[in-house]
């Protein structure tokens, strides 16, 4: 028996309210799409799992199936070089930031290293936190500002278009996060900072991430303040960084849905992404 | 199709087992396997009580499914001490008194054994970077300093370096 009540309930032995899911484990890209067609609907594809585990034990409902991209040698594809980055969906946060290209994307390392914890980081993956849609996650942030391309079995589309207004992703059924694309990053300057109680269960409150390119145009992101993350360029402004984050906070002000956080307050928190933008203006302006 | 067959290393041990692969890797560990030294906190992945090493690599596993473990090596508390660095480990949790409930210490001498098998990390015996690492498990006893202390005292000891990749191995 478990010692977890919650475990016991979502898992039950006897089966009488709820049945363990079923689960597999393809190893090529042809399989994983084969097993995932057959039922999109009843079946979750699972990479770390480290945000749906805990959705489903609190949701009290299970998939039919999970399938576990975790052995799906397509999704680990890791490619730097040129100004271009491709990262695949299986990738673990750990195994990008261990590898020796991390740094070619430029502010990966700081946001990757904003993620929960080592723990976290060793089972976390691009891929699901792209399609999980977390209002404050940093890989998306991040990939937002660098404007890039999330590629899936079928088709290839700006980040941008994968999150709907209420924060969900709009992936079809079916559909499978082959990797995430960023093209011409040696030719930009990236800052990302986030502010975040430190501890175990630790969790950021505001995100901002400002690009920079060679003509000076700014893209801005913001996490915690909206339920998407609400990303938007600045071209041709001589603001200073202070002026420029007040008004682009006020721009976006009314642009969604204000996102919920019972710890801390909206002033608090609209007060944190400007002093936060303003720092890292600066900083790709230096 | 749901394969019914596990098989990975458990403490050294091949294992083949029939449990479901949807099981949690926490419950195999406390039910199926008997070894209770895995303490179950939150488990909802928040406190890392439960962190076991999969690959060298921490995972929580109230959070790991049976199935995702396969083909791997994992190491539990109950291994820990058949490791190269175990016993150094615990000799130094014991000479600074790292524990005083010790309800997460199993996680926390598993957590110092990856941290000091990392070998990204230019200099283990930062203090600060310690204190980073140990963020993955909640101490509400220690105030984590004699933790920090004893992994210190390890890696000063070791003088561990990125060098340490070579202790890399299973027990």
């Amino acid at each position: 028996m478990s010692f977890v009540p919650q475990l016991l309930a979502e898992f039950p032995e006897d089966g009488t309210t709820m049945k363990r899911p079923d689960f597999s484990a393809p190893t090529s890209l042809l399989e994983l799409k084969h097993e995932y067609s057959k039922s999109p609907e009843g079946t979750m594809l699972i990479a770390g799992g480290q945000s749906l585990l805990p959705a489903l034990f609190k949701g009290r409902s299970m998939p039919d199936k999970l399938i576990d991209i975790g052995r799906v040698a397509e999704l680990r594809r890791l490619e730097f070089g040129s100004g271009n980055v491709f990262l695949g969906a299986g990738l673990t946060f750990t195994q990008i930031l261990a590898s020796k290209g991390a740094t070619v994307l430029p502010g990966l390392v700081a946001a990757l290293g904003y993620v929960g914890n080592c723990t976290i980081r060793n089972r976390a993956t691009v891929g699901g936190s792209l399609a999980w849609a977390d209002p404050r996650a940093e890989l998306s942030l991040l990939l937002l500002v660098l404007d890039a391309v999330v590629v899936t079995e079928r088709r290839e589309f700006a980040l941008a278009d994968l999150y709907g207004e209420a924060g969900q992703n709009n992936l079809a059924p079916g559909e499978i996060i082959v990797g995430v694309r960023v093209n011409g990053c040696d030719a930009k300057k990236c800052e990302f900072l986030e502010l975040m109680p430190r501890a175990s269960a630790g969790r950021a409150v505001i995100g901002v991430a400002v690009c920079c390119d060679q003509l000076g145009s700014l893209r801005i992101a913001v996490s915690g303040l909206w339920k998407p993350q609400i990303c938007a360029s600045v071209v041709g402004c001589d603001l200073g960084a202070e002026s420029l984050a007040e008004s682009w906070l006020t721009d976006h002000c009314e642009a969604a849905a204000k996102l919920a956080d019972i710890a801390f307050g909206w002033a608090y928190r609209r007060r944190a992404a400007a002093v936060l933008m303003t720092r890292a203006i600066e900083s790709v302006r230096r | 199709m749901t394969a019914r067959v596990q098989h990975f290393e458990l403490n050294g041990q091949r294992i083949e087992c029939d449990a479901h692969p949807s099981k949690l890797v926490v419950d195999y560990l406390r039910e199926d396997a008997g070894l209770t030294g895995t303490n179950i906190g939150c488990g909802e992945g928040v406190c890392g009580t439960c962190s076991i090493l999969v690959d060298n690599c921490s995972a929580r596993s109230c959070l790991l499914l049976l199935g995702q473990i396969e083909e791997t090596s994992v190491l539990t508390i109950e291994g820990l001490a058949g490791h190269t660095l175990g016993p150094v480990i615990q000799d130094a949790f014991s000479r600074h008194f790292a524990a005083q409930c010790g309800y997460c210490t199993p996680a926390m001498l598993l957590i110092a054994l990856e941290y000091l098998l990392d070998g990204t990390i230019e200099n283990h015996a930062d203090k600060t970077v310690i204190r980073d690492r140990l963020a993955s498990v909640m101490c509400r006893c220690t105030g984590y300093q004699p933790i920090i202390d004893a992994i210190h005292d390890v890696a000063k000891s070791l003088a561990l370096g990125p060098a340490s990749q070579k202790l890399r191995t299973t027990p």
